[in-house]
Order: C-alpha cells, then sequence, then structure tokens
C-alpha cells in the first residue's frame, strides 16, 4: 500500500535499513508549504483515485528501478486534510551507489506528479479555494497552476 | 450498454458526485461518452479541462471503444507529491 490517510512517520520511514547490497540511499519528503503564486495557504485536502494510484505507483517503482539500476524503492503519499508543515508525500531510493540512489528518487518524485491520479486542493486564508494543476514543460518538470473555472 | 464513469477533484465537485451511470450505444468509445457526460450542465464551466481517461484503473485514449459495464474514470491534471 503507498497510499494513507494516516500521519506519515518519517523517522520510522528512514529508520528501515536497505538490503545490505545497497550503499546509497536518497530521500525525498514533500510538505505542506504556507504559500502557492502569491498566496497564502491555510491547508490542503488531497483527493486520489486510490485502486489506480497504487498500480500507477508500482508500475513507477519497477519502471524506475530498471531505467536507474536502483534496487530498492519505497514511496508512501498522505491524501485527506493536511495542514502546512505536514508531510504529503516520502520516498526512499536506494542502490549500489549514489548515482542510481538519487536518479531514482528524483524519477519516481517527477512520475508521481505527471501519472499518478492524486489531486491537490488548496484552501487559503480567505477560505477560497483552487485545485492545482500539474502538467509538464520543456523541461519535463511539472508546473503546477492553479486552475478555476 | 450501461457504463459507469468516475469523478475526481474539480470535476467531483462541480457535478456534486463521484460517479454517474451513462447510457451508450453499443460500440460507443470514450470519446462519445466524455461528450455527453461533459455535456451536463454543472459540468459546463470545466469544457477546457485537459482529461485524461482510465478504463478499469488503465489509461486509454479517447477512441478506445467501451464494453458494457466499464468503469471510465475522467481525469483532471493530477497533483500528487
Amino acid at each position: 500500500m503507498f497510499i494513507t490517510d494516516q500521519p506519515i512517520d518519517l523517522n520510522a520511514y528512514i529508520g528501515v535499513a536497505p538490503g545490505r547490497n545497497c550503499g546509497g540511499s536518497a530521500f525525498f519528503v514533500g510538505r505542506v508549504r504556507d504559500h502557492h503564486e502569491g498566496k497564502r495557504v491555510r491547508r490542503l485536502f488531497y483527493e486520489c483515485y486510490q485502486p489506480m494510484a497504487e498500480k500507477e505507483i508500482q508500475k513507477i517503482i519497477e519502471s524506475v528501478i530498471v531505467t536507474t539500476g536502483a534496487k530498492e524503492i519505497r514511496v508512501v503519499h498522505r491524501v485527506g486534510w493536511l495542514e502546512v508543515g505536514d508531510t504529503a508525500v516520502a520516498i526512499s531510493a536506494s542502490g549500489s551507489h549514489r548515482k542510481e540512489a538519487f536518479d531514482a528518487c528524483r524519477q519516481v518524485i517527477d512520475r508521481i506528479k505527471e501519472d499518478v491520479p492524486i489531486w491537490k486542493k488548496e484552501v487559503y486564508e480567505d477560505e477560497t479555494h483552487d485545485w492545482v494543476v500539474c502538467q509538464p514543460n520543456q523541461k519535463e518538470m511539472p508546473v503546477c497552476q492553479q486552475h478555476r473555472n | 450498454m450501461k457504463i459507469e464513469v468516475l469523478f475526481f477533484a474539480q470535476l467531483k465537485e462541480a457535478y456534486g458526485s463521484g460517479h454517474m451511470s451513462l447510457e451508450l450505444p453499443s460500440e460507443a468509445k470514450v470519446s462519445d461518452a466524455v461528450h455527453k457526460v461533459m455535456g451536463e450542465v454543472a459540468l459546463h464551466g470545466w469544457s477546457g479541462l485537459p482529461l485524461r481517461y482510465a478504463i478499469n484503473e488503465e489509461f486509454i485514449s479517447a477512441d478506445t471503444t467501451l464494453r458494457p459495464n466499464d468503469r471510465l474514470a475522467l481525469l483532471s491534471p493530477v497533483a500528487g507529491g
């Protein structure tokens, strides 16, 4: 299970040692920040199409292991209401050497932002809200914008 | 034939529900279903939203032919992470 509606315990997450064939591990932690495009963010709501999100994350992990040579990748993404400072996503990638670990960690978070059916609603200080839209730009990095009808 | 359509995020908010039962001619394609669904008055404000589609939890293209009881998800741009 990669999706949880419970707080992510980073100490427990990072404390899990990889296999003895791994010499390097990289971690990415995504947290709720207090601003977006000039607006003060009060809290977030992550919505998820969970059966598909679980499948897509599994596919991403399998694919990134092939492309980078990483040995182990773990992912957990929180859904539901999150407050500023809460951990939204944690990724650990381990490989024989640091390059595989860093490459895998980066590729996993980039692909999660592009392909995993999870949506983010930002609620601002004035209690208005927007659904954030992320799309790849020319550098193949997701660009997040507000999208309001 | 009958299929189920799933909504999320802004489409779910706009429609007021996360799913809809849809009756379509046999051999209808995903694009036919989307055209019919987005014709709902509640969703008119989102007609310009770029969508991807999934049937039974797998990404598919708009020209995919639907089968009875398919679960078609309309996926607006995602923003996980």
